[in-house]
């Protein structure tokens, strides 16, 4: 049986008096991947939040969500700095493998010697692998990818996008981004809010 | 020859900074024996050398050891009490609005009332062998209660949230990021609750005259116009509030290592 696809339909959201937008209408195919563009301020981000159950829309419908294991790499890191980078991961999994997820680590271009340390003492590059790491570890229903290679040098994002677009073959997903190139190397459909 | 240099400099640094406290020491000792010498009077102000004679007298004597454990094991009794109470209390205040509204009147009477009237009162429901344990747990209570508060109250949304989305268990949460969230304001609840716990219990042993307390012995000093005894018990009294404070810090500084353990 196909899965239902994810779709917000008629969707307003506001903060305070601030329209964020208004009549939104998007559908997620299952097992595709939507890349969400658009300049700052159109609630690109938002819309992330509504797909991950973390806002409610103020009027429409976010349908097919409800029952769904989600996963993210927010635009902020949201790393425990005190757990190490496989600690990071694991915490979220069901079964925790240290060596199953010590290897993830190193697939994203951590070295060894990086994987036990608390990773507030990693660089800013290495944290943002550990936060993509742990949202592709999960067997989520639904991805949501918020500017996930903010922080990345030019040497290393690459392979880091090449391991994600590997991860996310065949998942639904969700690309928050302002960078074209980003959007079309990743995506089956492109939306640009505001729509 | 360069390193050489380096470890020596390293070496003086960590000798001045290491002697600081003890300069600082020797100057208010030498102003203690300034004002006894100036005083005259070994009632009013004991020197320094007597205190120290004086207290090297009492630590040779049975009953000494036998005061100090029991006052020890009736305030660290009441301290461990108002943590672990206070620490539940406003985990279930952050929980619910109803539990926040019913404890806050009561937190901020047992915080404001003075420590005398719940002395006074204790002495008419119960004797003064369990005096410094209710009065020390009565007196740290709020402290331990509003801080605990405030650190689940700041700790990371950005983390919590994250945790929601991942659908991390609760235990496993509360491990990694509730209670490395709580541990600095629950630490520094410590740091001011061991003081107070002190304060209160031995000035509720000395009112209630506890029978084999320091608080009996400081009441005694006063009835005997001794100020060496006075002085040997306070220096006791800080001592031990200290040893108290570096032992229970000590401990909280391994929480995050058996967290983290858990986590892995």
């Amino acid at each position: 049986m196909t899965p239902e696809p994810i779709e917000m339909r008629s969707v307003t959201k506001r903060y305070g008096n601030h329209v964020v937008f208004a009549g939104v209408d998007l559908t997620l195919q299952a097992g595709t991947v939507t890349a969400l563009t658009g300049p700052n301020g159109v609630g690109k981000t938002t819309v992330g939040r509504l797909l991950l159950g973390l806002e409610a829309p103020d009027s429409g419908h976010v349908t097919g969500i409800a029952r769904l294991r989600r996963a993210a790499v927010f635009q902020e890191d949201r790393l425990c700095a005190h757990l190490d980078a496989v600690a990071n991961v694991t915490l979220v999994l069901e079964r925790q493998r240290r060596a199953v997820v010590g290897q993830e680590l190193a697939r994203a271009g951590l070295h060894a010697g990086d994987l036990s340390k608390p990773v507030r003492e990693l660089s800013g590059g290495q944290r943002r692998r550990v936060a993509i790491v742990r949202a592709l570890a999960v067997a989520a229903d639904l991805v949501v990818l918020d500017e996930p290679f903010t922080g990345l040098d030019t040497s290393t994002k690459p392979a880091v996008m090449e391991y994600v677009r590997e991860r996310l073959a065949g998942r639904t997903a969700v690309l928050i981004t302002h960078d074209a190139a980003e959007a079309t190397y990743f995506a089956d459909r492109i939306v640009r809010l505001p729509l | 020859m360069t390193s050489t240099t380096a470890v020596s400099g390293e070496a003086v640094l960590r000798v001045k900074r290491a002697g600081r406290p003890l300069v600082a020491a020797v100057w208010w000792v030498a102003v203690w024996q300034f004002a006894a010498w100036s005083v005259q009077k070994e009632f009013l102000l004991a020197s320094p050398w007597a205190v120290v004679t004086r207290l090297a007298e009492l630590v040779f004597t049975a009953g000494f050891w036998g005061t100090v454990g029991w006052s020890l094991t009736r305030i660290v009794i009441g301290f461990a009490a108002a943590a672990v109470v206070g620490t539940l209390a406003a985990a279930l205040a952050a929980a619910s609005r109803v539990v926040d509204n019913a404890l806050s009147p009561l937190i901020v009477t047992i915080r404001s009332a003075p420590v005398v009237s719940f002395i006074i009162l204790l002495l008419l429901w119960t004797d003064s062998s369990r005096l410094s344990a209710i009065v020390s747990f009565l007196m740290v209570l709020p402290v331990m209660y509003a801080n605990v508060l405030e650190g689940i109250r700041h700790r990371d949304r950005t983390l919590l949230e994250a945790a929601r989305v991942f659908r991390v268990p609760f235990t496993r949460r509360v491990r990694t990021i509730d209670v490395p969230g709580v541990l600095p304001f629950f630490a520094a609840a410590c740091r001011i609750g061991i003081g107070l716990a002190w304060k209160s219990g031995v000035t509720a042993e000395v009112i209630g005259v506890a029978d084999g307390s320091i608080g009996e012995r400081l009441y005694e000093a006063k009835l005997f116009l001794s100020s060496e005894d006075l002085f040997a018990w306070t220096l006791v009294i800080v001592t031990l509030s200290m040893l108290c404070e570096t032992a229970v810090l000590h401990l909280l500084r391994r929480v995050p290592g058996r967290m983290e353990a858990g986590a892995s």
